[in-house]
């Protein structure tokens, strides 16, 4: 299945070859997601996946539009 | 009847010993609403031109809002504001916590503190009761023996506390109020305005729901949708997990960790105070009045737990600035902070500041009481935080902060002392996000790192989360033209709004989980006012407005909206390296902010500004 991956800022060394038809082993959660692509889970700090905020649950769907922003702000 | 409000606001004459309760009508909390912009009406009208910060003319504000304590999480922020010992100017703090929730179920919805009294006193607010009672024995205590001593006296286990420690007592500009020993009205030196008053604490025990609200049933609905929603949205889910440990790690691989007095930006140990580490000695969480958030983190390695665990400001100020990658340090040096009353932020820099001037050969061993403190000395770090807690030694000059400590101990020492309008900035490097310079340079109680949301996340496709706030072209972290003065003027005004309504910046939008549609339903469920985001960001303008004609009375103006000098210097290390700002371009920004917010050239809101704020008794 394919998604298109977007990852921002500091997540950009761990995107894999050809980010944007990028190939995943099956079904995947966002959760699932971001432990196949070996990013620690405290460096995420939201996904936005066809245009909306994803949860940890959400279930990717073929063809998904899928952008991974880092963990940094000030608070 | 009001709804979300009592309607009374206790205005204590502390020369006097005596009090008494403003009672505004319904048009005046609409204009005003809470916080600071609340606590700045009471300033501009009672505290004199040029007063002394800590004298008797000051006046000391502390401000719930009309929906503090309403019960859904994250609403329970309140503010404590007076004139600023560090600045002179506009000085305001935000804790959450429990205090305020409790001040407000107590019957009033802000205590104002005018004159000094002539002894040590702490005012007890029992369920609309008052008394103001003598603190003399009470003198001298750290925080929780102070907090375990007026629950004896006071016969009641569940009353709600903000308190001074011994720093606060001794006037240390530095010095912090603490609520519930885990909650700081950290920044603006407020504890110091307390110990000059000779008040040891506001003391309140109220009932639970007894404020009323406009619609319980529509309310009701709201809060177990905002619960639900805090317990999937991915950043409320980070955050409970992780707290803001998580931005040691970020920071570090961002290039833009503020280490050793900000002269590098990457810390080797920072692995060890990110959460790599602290999980090692992580011992839960705690959290705020009916917040399901539960950020704020415990340890178990420092004696009294009450005090809670050191989180990212702490950790970056005791931490990498210091030079300590020794996370026990950090944690003892939290507790010893919270117990004394100290603000954090501003001992950490203050106690990087002393070891850069020792390292340069400014500061010998004699001055510093025996021997030489410098970058990576945990327990140096330790030792100098204890002398400006107690005012010793060089914690004495220290205490006054950076740049009235470069004043006295001269040598050039001035070019190491990094403030903006005399406060001390938290840690946050504006090289690689130049949104957070225009809030050191343009926040009004001095170099302040949570004037807007840090415009990192909202790149890419993050952009969607501030469409609502008419930002449509993402600001570039590093871009300085008119998308990042537009975007920083509309996050600006966003936590303005969460400091004038009392609301904690992890649960609401653009980051966190409410959004503002629902906001303005929660709005209308507590106080019956049917709203708009249109009418919030006025209100946050107003309270922004209010605050900086506080301080152009003052004699402040754009010569002050300035950055520290190694901002302007390269990046030295990492992935940013060679990375600085551009002062023509800094500047450049400076003058669109004052043009895009109807301010002249030189800073000061217009005449036009001002009427368009109800704000016409201003002009």
């Amino acid at each position: 299945m394919r998604i298109s991956l977007t990852l921002e800022a500091i997540l950009a060394k761990y995107a894999p070859e050809n980010p944007e038809t990028y190939e995943i082993p099956g079904p995947l959660t966002v959760e699932g997601l971001i432990r196949h692509l070996g990013i620690p889970e405290d460096m995420v700090m939201f996904v936005i996946v066809n245009g909306q905020m994803a949860t940890l649950k959400t279930r990717l769907q073929a063809n998904a539009s899928v952008s991974l922003c880092p963990y940094i702000c000030g608070g | 009847m009001p709804y979300g409000y009592n309607g009374k606001i206790l205005v204590v004459d502390l020369t006097a010993g005596t009090w008494s309760v403003d009672e505004h009508d319904e048009t005046w909390y609409r204009t005003y609403w809470g916080g600071g912009a609340l606590a700045s009406w009471y300033m501009h009208k009672f505290i004199p031109k040029k007063a002394d910060p800590l004298g008797a003319d000051n006046v000391l504000v502390f401000a719930a809002s009309v929906l503090c304590g309403c019960g859904m999480s994250g609403f329970n922020r309140y503010t404590v504001a007076a004139m600023s010992p560090l600045t002179g100017g506009f000085g305001e703090s935000e804790a959450a916590g429990y205090f305020g929730p409790e001040m407000k179920h107590a019957g009033f919805d802000a205590v104002v503190f005018k004159g000094k009294s002539p002894k040590p006193v702490y005012l007890w607010i029992n369920k609309g009761q008052v008394e103001l009672r003598p603190a003399g024995q009470l003198w001298g205590m750290e925080n929780a023996p102070f907090l375990d001593a007026v629950r004896e006296e006071l016969g009641d286990k569940k009353i709600r506390i903000a308190s001074i420690g011994p720093a606060g007592e001794k006037m240390s500009r530095l010095a912090c109020i603490i609520n519930e020993l885990a909650h700081a009205n950290g920044r603006s030196g407020m504890g110091a305005v307390m110990g000059s008053k000779n008040l040891k604490a506001v003391i309140a025990r109220g009932e639970d729901g007894s404020i009323e609200l406009a619609n319980p049933e529509a309310f009701k609905e709201l809060n177990l949708f905002h619960r639900k929603r805090l317990g999937e949205h991915m950043p409320n889910v980070g955050m409970r997990k992780f707290g803001t440990v998580q931005h040691m790690m970020a920071q570090q691989n961002s290039g833009i960790l503020p280490t050793r007095n900000w002269k590098d930006c990457q810390f080797e140990d920072a692995a060890k105070l990110g959460w790599e580490g602290y999980e090692k000695v992580s011992d839960g969480n705690h959290t705020c009045y009916k917040c399901t958030v539960a950020c704020k983190r415990k340890v178990n390695n420092i004696a009294e737990k009450r005090y809670g665990g050191p989180e990212y400001e702490t950790l970056a100020a005791l931490g990498s600035m210091c030079g300590v990658g020794d996370l026990d340090a950090v944690c003892l040096g939290h507790e010893l902070c919270n117990a004394m009353g100290l603000d954090t932020v501003g001992a950490g820099a203050a106690v990087a500041f002393a070891m850069e001037l020792a390292e340069k050969g400014i500061l010998d061993a004699k001055d510093m009481g025996g021997r030489l403190i410098t970058f990576g000395d945990g327990a140096g770090m330790l030792e100098l935080l204890g002398k400006i807690a107690r005012r010793e030694g060089l914690g004495d000059i220290l205490a006054d902060g950076v740049k009235r400590a470069a004043e006295r101990i001269g040598k050039g020492s001035e070019e190491y002392a990094f403030h903006v309008k005399g406060q001390e900035p938290a840690f946050h490097d504006p090289r690689g996000k130049t949104g957070v310079g225009l809030g050191f340079a343009l926040s009004p109680t001095g170099a302040d790192h949570i004037e807007a949301p840090h415009e990192v996340p909202f790149q890419g496709e993050g952009v969607k989360l501030v469409n609502p706030l008419g930002i449509i072209v993402a600001p570039k972290a590093l871009d300085n033209g008119p998308d990042k003065v537009r975007y920083f003027i509309a996050g600006e005004k966003t936590w303005a709004m969460n400091n004038t309504l009392g609301i904690c910046n992890f649960v609401v939008a653009p980051l966190f989980a409410l959004s503002y549609t629902k906001l303005c339903e929660v709005v209308e469920a507590v106080t019956g006012w049917s709203t708009s985001l249109h009418e919030l960001m006025l209100v946050a303008e107003r309270s922004m407005v209010l605050a900086r004609m506080f301080n152009v009375r003052e004699g402040m103006d754009s010569k002050d909206d300035r950055l520290f000098r190694r901002m302007f210097e390269p990046l030295s290390d990492g992935p940013l390296k060679g990375t600085t700002i551009d002062p023509k371009e800094f500047q450049n920004m400076l003058g669109m902010y004052y043009a895009m917010m109807n301010w002249t050239e030189k800073g000061i809101p217009r005449e036009g500004a001002l009427y368009n704020l109800s704000l016409d008794w201003l002009s």
